[in-house]
């Protein structure tokens, strides 16, 4: 029984040394990193204790990148999943079984985001012109879409939202089709209304998948980097500097890591909070 | 209540086999009318395309008088409770059984109120806040039940609903369904692949052999005047004993029993061949004076009221006979079994159909003729009525 215990322990070890490396010694050392001002070559140089965060919760940098990262979640993660779940929906819908609808929207999983972000940046290039083609066509006067403080935010969600959908399409999809069939078909002979089954069944049934589609958007939307600075090549003004991107500058080009620990501590803390929250909630049936 | 007619209804899935060909049945309104077959003969397939999760390759269904054949599964004003039955599993038990009952515009109060009503009869009072998985498996086949008997719908299809139970709740429930069916008047299409149970609770069933009806009528009457072999075996706690004999002038042989023939012989005509049939409880231990058949017992089975003896009959063939009181008979010896003539039963061995008395023909012509007759009088009566109406 010990020697079957002590095999046990021993199991689980790897897991257990690559959870300290990877996570736990990342964790403590990004909070201990937040409390120190570095010089130019990255070592440590004083303590500040929590000067780092007085500082940051003051600069207005931060706060206009914290504005752009939130306007970036709130115009991607909920449009996106919404978007996915009615392109889901409709596939699996019985008219539409056929496997064409599928691999069209589920065509963006494969591609790369710098990939995806050049074919978007030749739909709002200037010059080349396709959407301001149709804008024209239509009646309306061009646009700079990524040149304008006020569009560049709005034009990099639209181009990151087409990157993310096939795959929040493609895990909903799954969803959806683990769904007995016999319950869509005892709904219809009881003859409620479409409205009635999406949000009695579906809805409630797909939570599982719906909360993982959500969580990993946020995490997508929160690290959006590449798509955001190779369509925008740092941005019209500040207005496009998301968390990412200033964490990314912070430390590559201005080498001051205390103060993007101190960022990357903040966040990691409120989507713990935000995690406990939702898993304090009851979302398993 | 409403009348369900099949007329020539095929079904394929895939275009090429039929998994049913041409069926043809007229269920009456308020009949508990029963389903029978082999697993996989197309039962499962009937039902759903009743309810119109199916739609038929060929012929017509019609619900209460309409061709129903395009109509949606809720337009069809009937309740159905599915084989391998899935509940919501986030719904609790009340709100499983609830579900959809809005539609009806029924108010909170009337659907609370149905509801308890229908677990009381289940009895699932007590579990009415449970969630699906918190019950057992038993209990959520009640709770597909109760689904299906809440909506108080005039139609009800039932596949396999007591598949998951004990035989003794089986039996409670089965009658439970029978009672509440007569209470309610519904038209109740039940499908099973036992037949103790179609023939206790059926007041007519079908029986299908791979997507064809063998035959369609009163349990006792089935079990009396099987059509076929098929029949004849299916239906009946044991089924019926078979074996092939040879015609030989006036009496057919059975490797060592030769059976003479008086009456019967008429029936067989020219045939060279024939198919003898017997029901076990037919069989019986010869008196002193009769001419016994003398078999080798192979097993014995004292069950109380009865004792159920298994023997050899020609080659291969194993024969049972189910004797009245308990036998206490050693496997190996010899016991000398009796059938009267009257018990015989005759199949023609290439159709497999049974032979049918001239007596006997007529009689169904007349019994066919005495409904037609009653279907005529309801008609006749149905129009004087309405025409009594538009008078006054
Ligand atoms: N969706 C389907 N697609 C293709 N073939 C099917 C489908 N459903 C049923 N079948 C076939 O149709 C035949 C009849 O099936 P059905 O389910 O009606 O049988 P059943 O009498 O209900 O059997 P059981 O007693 O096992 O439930 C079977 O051969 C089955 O393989
Ligand atoms: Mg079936």
């Amino acid at each position: 029984m010990y020697s079957l215990m002590k095999a046990g322990f021993l199991y689980l070890v790897p897991s257990f040394m690559l959870f300290t490396v990877f996570l736990f010694y990342k964790t403590v050392r990004t909070a201990y990193l937040s409390k120190y001002i570095t010089d130019m070559q990255g070592t440590l140089a004083t303590f500040v204790d929590i000067e780092n965060f007085t500082y940051l919760f003051t600069s207005p940098a931060f706060l206009t990148s914290a504005k752009a990262t939130v306007l970036f979640v709130l115009y991607t993660v909920p449009i996106g999943v919404i978007l996915a779940l009615c392109l889901a929906l409709f596939a699996n819908s019985k008219l539409r079984e056929n496997r064409f609808f599928r691999k069209l929207f589920s065509s963006t999983i494969g591609m790369s985001v710098v990939a995806s972000s050049v074919i978007w940046m030749f739909m709002y290039n200037p010059t080349i012109e396709v959407i301001n083609y149709f804008l024209i066509a239509i009646g309306y006067s061009e646009i700079q879409w990524l040149l304008d403080p006020s569009t560049a935010l709005i034009a990099v969600s639209i181009g990151s939202i087409w990157m993310n959908i096939g795959f929040c399409f493609f895990i909903l999809l799954g969803g959806l089709q683990n769904i007995d069939s016999q319950l869509y078909e005892s709904a219809s002979i009881a003859g409620v209304s479409g409205a009635y089954k999406l949000r009695k069944i579906i809805i409630p049934m797909l939570l599982p998948t719906l909360f993982f589609v959500i969580t990993v958007s946020f995490i997508n939307a929160f690290q959006a980097f590449g798509q955001i600075e190779i369509l925008t090549k740092d941005g019209p003004i500040e207005s496009m500097t998301t968390f990412v991107d200033s964490i990314y500058k912070d430390t590559f080009i201005n080498y001051n890591i205390g103060s993007e620990s101190a960022i990357l501590f903040f966040c990691i803390f409120i989507v713990t909070i935000a995690q406990f929250k939702f898993v304090a909630r009851k979302l398993y049936y | 209540m409403k009348r369900v007619e099949l007329k020539e209804v095929r079904k394929s899935y895939d275009r090429r086999t039929d998994v049913l060909s041409g069926i043809d049945v007229t269920i009456e309104p308020g009949e508990f009318f029963v389903l029978v077959g082999p697993s996989g003969c197309g039962k499962s397939t009937i039902l759903r395309i009743i309810a119109g999760l199916e739609n038929v390759t060929g012929g017509e269904l019609r619900i209460g008088g309409k061709r129903a054949n395009h109509l949606l599964p809720s337009q069809r004003d009937l309740s159905m409770v599915f084989q391998n039955y899935v509940l919501y599993p986030h719904l609790t038990v009340q709100e499983n059984i609830t579900f959809g009952l809005h539609v009806k515009r029924l108010s909170k109060a009337e659907q609370k109120q149905r509801c308890l009503e229908t677990a009381e009869i289940l009895g699932l009072t007590d579990y009415l806040k449970r969630k699906p998985k918190e019950i057992s498996r038993g209990h959520r086949q009640r709770v597909a039940l109760a689904r299906a008997i809440v909506t108080h719908a005039p139609i009800c299809l039932m596949d396999e609903p007591l598949s998951n139970l004990e035989a003794k709740l089986r039996t409670k429930i089965r009658s439970e369904i029978r009672g509440i069916q007569q209470k309610l008047g519904m038209t109740m299409i039940y499908v099973t692949n036992d037949q103790t149970e179609a023939m206790t609770v059926a007041d007519r069933l079908m029986i299908l052999n791979s997507g064809e009806v063998q035959q369609i009528g009163k349990p006792l009457h089935i079990y009396n005047y099987p059509v076929n072999t098929f029949v004849a075996s299916f239906i009946g706690a044991r089924p019926m004993n078979l074996i092939e004999a040879e015609v030989n002038g006036s009496s057919l042989i059975v490797d060592e029993w030769t059976v003479p023939m008086s009456d019967m012989i008429d029936l067989i005509g020219k045939r060279k061949r024939v198919m003898i049939g017997v029901r076990p409880e037919n069989i019986r231990a010869a008196r002193q004076d009769e001419p016994g058949f003398d078999v080798t017992v192979a097993n014995v089975e004292v069950q109380g009221t009865e004792t159920l003896i298994t023997f050899h009959m020609g080659s291969s063939d194993q024969w049972i006979a189910r004797l009245a009181g308990q036998w206490n008979l050693e496997v190996g010896k010899s016991l000398s079994i009796y059938i009267e003539d009257q018990h015989l039963c005759f199949f023609d061995t290439s159709s497999s159909q049974r032979i049918i008395s001239h007596a006997e023909k007529l009689a169904n012509f007349r019994g066919d003729l005495s409904g037609e007759y009653t279907a005529y009088r309801n008609k006749v009566e149905g129009l004087e009525q309405a025409v009594g109406r538009v008078n006054v």
